[in-house]
């Protein structure tokens, strides 16, 4: 048995949704988050397609001066109009499953969720020890069905 | 890899951040949640406060760097330490569980 964390964006929680459900895994669990990977969140900058594919974090953007640079109009900012967002609301959605149905899950998501661009989100897979249906108190793989 | 998930005060959760940034690590998930360990919350005066708000931050790390982060953590979040009482109750939990495997959904690369 298998837990999977899949941090996605918020928009794409819906159709997520219908893409688990159809491939016949019913029981998904919605949180909401705020989160962050190696870009260190958002950060606005005069790029005419408003999202900057950066692959380092803001902290090193601030160390190497790129902020308020006029030599590199991509960064080119004035400090005081610079907004930062450090951590994004994106939606966490978990699932419990069988070790064969992962595979699909993690495929399945990957393809709804996939625009190209930063922050699409992450999957983690993590062992289960046991689950419990509360109603009956079936364990197992049982509780799963 | 590693799964750390860190129960803390809402209040020192910009400390813990900032202490894991100094320390190299700038990937995480923040969660409101709200709970209680074996003190069952607080009492103040007749009114029992069951569950007391906290925030959660979730890691993946990989194995070798999990250890120094449980200790950054750990420092960052223990509130009012002096020379004879060390940390309060209700600072927080951390857990570590195991991961198997993580995909970045963008590149659908297995990492």
């Amino acid at each position: 048995m298998k837990e999977i964390f899949a941090i996605i964006r918020n928009e794409r929680a819906e159709p997520t949704k219908n893409a688990i459900d159809s491939i016949g895994v019913k029981g998904v669990t919605f949180i909401n988050v705020r989160g962050r990977g190696r870009q260190e969140g958002t950060i606005r900058t005069p790029d005419p397609e408003g999202t900057l594919r950066r692959e380092v974090g803001i902290h090193l953007l601030h160390q190497r001066g790129l902020i308020d640079n006029p030599e590199d109009p991509r960064y080119h900012v004035p400090v005081e109009k610079v907004f930062e967002m450090r951590f994004l609301p994106k939606k966490m959605l978990m699932i419990v499953a069988d070790d064969e149905q992962v595979p699909m899950i993690v495929h399945t998501i990957t393809q709804i969720n996939r625009s190209g661009h930063q922050g699409d989100g992450r999957i983690f897979v993590c062992p289960i020890i046991d689950a419990i249906r509360i109603r009956t108190g079936e364990r197992g793989h049982k509780a799963l069905l | 890899m590693k799964l750390i998930r860190a129960i803390i005060r809402p209040e020192s959760t910009q400390r813990v951040i900032e202490a894991l940034e100094e320390n190299g690590i700038y990937a995480m998930t923040r969660i409101n949640v709200t709970g209680r360990g074996k003190e069952m919350g607080i009492t103040q005066g007749a009114i029992r406060y069951s569950e007391m708000p906290k925030e959660m931050l979730m890691i993946v790390l990989p194995d070798n760097a999990v250890s120094k982060a449980v200790i950054v953590i750990e420092i960052a979040a223990r509130t009012g330490t002096t020379k004879f009482i060390t940390g309060n109750v209700g600072d927080g939990k951390i857990f570590v569980t195991d991961v198997d495997e993580s995909y970045g959904i963008r590149t659908g690369e297995k990492q």
